[in-house]
């Protein structure tokens, strides 16, 4: 009888707080503002316009280097090709962003990736599951570890969505994003119609542009060998898949060289797909970046992009 | 497998069920193989460690007890052998090779391994139990499978209590029945060392963990309000393990020795180290000090013995010239206070302290405190290189700002709340307060037996409550490992 009530209120218990966390998890105030409005809902806009462009066109893969490096509409009226810039964060790791794009890739398409130096291969299961809440089809990119993994990550989830909304009806303030405005950067309205961020455009930028971190104990290893798996598979498809290294601010560089000349080195050793260039032809002066060293200005963008459109012409493209 | 794991929120009712449900002739294996599972997760392999100790000492210890005269010494000796062995290569061998490359003596590859995780925790227990039985304290266990259940229960595996063979072993014999009130109780006492860990301690580690990890950025106050944070989030990690521990044990009906006794209100170091890890304590102080004489030598060697034993406890945390200084540094403060006693009893009459028992209480408390704070800069910055080190402790006081400067919010923000926000901040003190009212209560009586005699409705609002606030404030980022999981 005593083991019968145990079980009986423990379940009870568990229903009351957790059911509470899941409720507000499920009946979010703010669900259809924050589709409307988050950063992480930029890729419904990505994706349908990925899905829309008719082949051969060429997409663009990568973290925010892209993202704010690269004027899409330069590479299409130069290579007369439609481009679909698909960057949004390097945190959601190079299985997922290659996922995302290779069932749209088709025969003729050509893909461009830009990974930053601290990409992972796993990622940021959170980021991804973020992502996934706005977009559901985002679900069938991640690759979990284990049973385990898949529970806490989804716990977490509901947790720090259950904090944020508590946080929120507090505050009981949203910012009105806007491109227009000097402050705002990462929300959905802010990309033009290939996927490029512009909101930052007229942002003033940062004096100096900060440390990046980077570790001379990471390896790339694992995110190269998804792209090796990549190319393998797209190469069946016949879509031509190239490497560019991601651009890096001029002071940044100096500092990291050596950590980066071990990146490259890991590159030419087991990448097995073809890479365009060298670490120093995306490297810039401070003054044409925005905020970090990865991110660009629009003047940054432009000149980096030629430099990709240039490197692309060498191979016949 | 950590107590604040996934793994360990499927595992632990798992093996509770079954182990309930089995006989209790079964019980012993199902725990030993559950031991083994929770062991595995973290290094498979090292489990053949354990075992190589658990069948010397087994042996040993009945070797022992049949043992006459000299003999039973030498297996004695063959034990603790066999087991500093263990301690010395996995722990101290490349601590070793470092020293002797640094003093240019010698220089030899260091090894590429990890530490086998808790080893100084269960080495110690097992040594426990061959010296507990030449004492004729204990009977060798005849009982393979429940000696190694002594040494590889679950819940005090891999960071304690370190266990005596006389408190854990015929409770293996006891039958256990499913006794509401016991398992209750015992749940509770894991949430609240869940709580303790997952939202006070890692809490806190976000406060220490930005001076500590670039302390060069730091002079003053940040190294001090990131040292008390750190204070007390070791406290709160390694009591909230034990307090898991002993809740995982008494759900099942075992009652494992208590690890804290509220140790921030001790009134001097002496007291301190009655109340804080009290398992390793009693251990050097059975096991060391005692045998070296103790206070039964004169005043020079008693003075001597207690350096030494806090020195060796140092060592004991690691490999490490910073654990042994923060030993060492216990240990002198405890030579110090005794050399000092009487002129410091003579200084309270003079100022007629000892007149206003509070104030004298508050300032021993205070004191202890601060001492005990101290002692944490060098623990905590075990991996700092010794410039890095050297700075904390030589700019702990200064760069002390104006009172201009400390009525300023930007200094505030900066420097107190070491740039987080205002409410951050405050959590993070609420939370320690919190705590601290609690130990308050829990001194004459326990919490848990207190909250039993509210209203039911009542009761459920503090559970309901108490739930939602561990996942409101809790940090889940990753699963941080407990601190004490690294000796």
């Amino acid at each position: 009888m005593k083991i019968k009530q145990f079980f009986f209120k423990a379940l009870l218990l568990s229903i009351l707080t957790w059911g509470t966390v899941e409720a507000i998890f499920y009946f979010d105030p703010y669900k259809k503002y924050d589709l409307e409005t988050s950063y992480n809902a930029v890729i419904i806009d990505k994706y349908k316009r990925l899905q829309e462009t008719p082949s051969p066109k060429i997409v663009l893969i990568a973290g925010s280097n892209f993202a704010y490096g690269i004027n899409s509409k330069l590479i299409a009226d130069s290579l007369q090709k439609p481009v679909v810039n698909m960057a949004i964060h390097y945190a959601y790791g190079t299985k997922f962003m290659l996922n995302q794009i290779s069932p749209e890739l088709h025969k003729g398409d050509t893909v461009i990736m830009g990974f930053e130096y601290i990409i992972e291969s796993k990622g940021n299961k959170s980021e991804q599951l973020l992502m996934a809440r706005c977009f559901p089809k985002a679900k069938e990119w991640m690759e979990f570890d284990d049973f385990f993994e898949e529970i806490r990550e989804n716990g977490q989830l509901r947790i720090n969505t259950f904090r944020t909304i508590l946080e929120r009806l507090y505050k009981n303030k949203e910012i009105n994003y806007q491109i227009s405005d000097t402050t705002s950067v990462f929300f959905r309205g802010a990309t033009n119609e290939y996927g490029d961020l512009i909101s930052h455009y007229n942002n003033p930028s940062k004096k100096p542009i900060p440390r990046a971190i980077l570790s001379d104990k990471v390896s790339l290893k694992g995110a190269i060998n998804d792209m090796n798996a990549f190319y393998e598979a797209m190469k069946s498809k016949e879509v031509k898949v190239y490497f560019v290294y991601p651009t890096y601010s001029e002071e940044n560089y100096v500092l990291d060289k050596k950590i980066i000349d071990k990146y490259q080195q890991e590159y030419e050793k087991y990448a097995r797909f073809p890479i365009l260039g060298k670490p120093t032809d995306f490297v810039f002066a401070d003054s044409l970046y925005q905020d970090m060293a990865y991110h660009l200005t629009q003047k940054g963008a432009e000149i980096r992009t030629k430099k990709i459109i240039q490197l692309l012409g060498r191979i016949s493209f | 497998m950590l107590f604040n794991s996934i793994e360990f929120l499927l595992f632990f009712p798992i093996v509770t069920i079954v182990y309930f449900l089995l006989g209790h002739k079964n019980r012993w294996w199902w725990l030993l193989a559950a031991s083994c599972i929770f062991y595995m997760v973290f290094k498979p392999e090292y489990l053949l460690i354990l075992g190589f100790t658990i069948v010397i000492d087994y042996f040993a210890g009945i070797w022992i007890e049949n043992a006459v005269g000299k003999q039973r010494k030498w297996f004695l000796i063959i034990s603790l052998m066999a087991n500093i062995g263990v301690l010395a290569f996995f722990k101290y061998t490349n601590f070793a090779i470092f020293a002797l490359a640094q003093s240019n003596i010698a220089h030899f590859k260091l090894l590429d391994f990890i530490l086998p995780i808790g080893l100084s925790f269960h080495t110690f227990q097992a040594m426990s139990y061959t010296i507990e039985v030449y004492r004729g304290n204990q009977k060798a266990e005849k009982h393979f499978g429940l000696y190694a259940l002594y040494v590889m229960f679950y819940p005090q595996l891999v960071a304690g209590p370190i266990e005596r063979p006389q408190n854990v072993l015929f409770q293996f014999y006891e039958k256990k029945s499913f006794d509401y009130l016991r398992v209750t109780s015992g749940l509770k006492l894991m949430a609240w060392g869940l709580f303790k860990k997952v939202v006070i301690a890692d809490r806190l580690a976000l406060f220490a963990d930005k001076v500590y990890n670039s302390p060069m950025e730091y002079e003053g106050i940040p190294i001090i309000v990131a040292t008390v944070f750190f204070t007390f989030q070791i406290y709160c990690d390694f009591s909230g393990y034990s307090d898991i521990a002993l809740g995982t044990a008494e759900v099942m009906g075992f009652k494992l020795m208590k690890n804290f006794d509220r140790p921030y209100f001790s009134k001097s170091i002496s007291e301190f180290w009655r109340r804080w890890h009290i398992s390793l304590s009693t251990w050097f102080r059975d096991y060391l000090y005692i045998p070296l004489g103790g206070n039964r030598l004169g005043k020079t060697r008693q003075y001597f013995n207690q350096f030494f034993v806090f020195a060796i406890s140092g060592l004991w945390h690691g490999a490490n010239w910073n654990f042994i200084i923060w030993g060492a540094l216990h240990g002198f403060y405890l030579v110090f206070a005794r050399i000092t006693q009487k002129p410091r009893t003579e200084f309270n009459k003079i100022t007629g302290l000892e007149k206003v028992p509070f104030l004298l209480k508050t300032l021993q408390v205070f004191t202890t405190f601060c001492l005990v704070s101290f002692a944490w800069i060098f623990f905590r910055g075990n991996y700092l290189e010794q410039s890095q080190l050297f700075h904390l402790v030589a700019h702990l006081f200064s760069n002390f700002p104006t009172l201009k400067e400390f009525l300023n919010f930007h200094y505030i923000s900066q420097n107190i709340f070491l740039n987080f926000t205002l409410v951050e901040f405050l959590i993070a003190i609420g939370l320690i307060i919190f705590m601290e009212i609690i130990h308050y209560f829990q001194r004459d009586k326990s919490i848990r037996q207190l909250v039993s005699t509210f209203p039911t409705a009542v009761r459920w609002l503090l559970y309901y409550l108490f739930v939602m606030a561990f996942f409101i404030l809790g940090i889940f980022d990753k699963p941080a490992q407990f601190i004490y999981f690294q000796f």
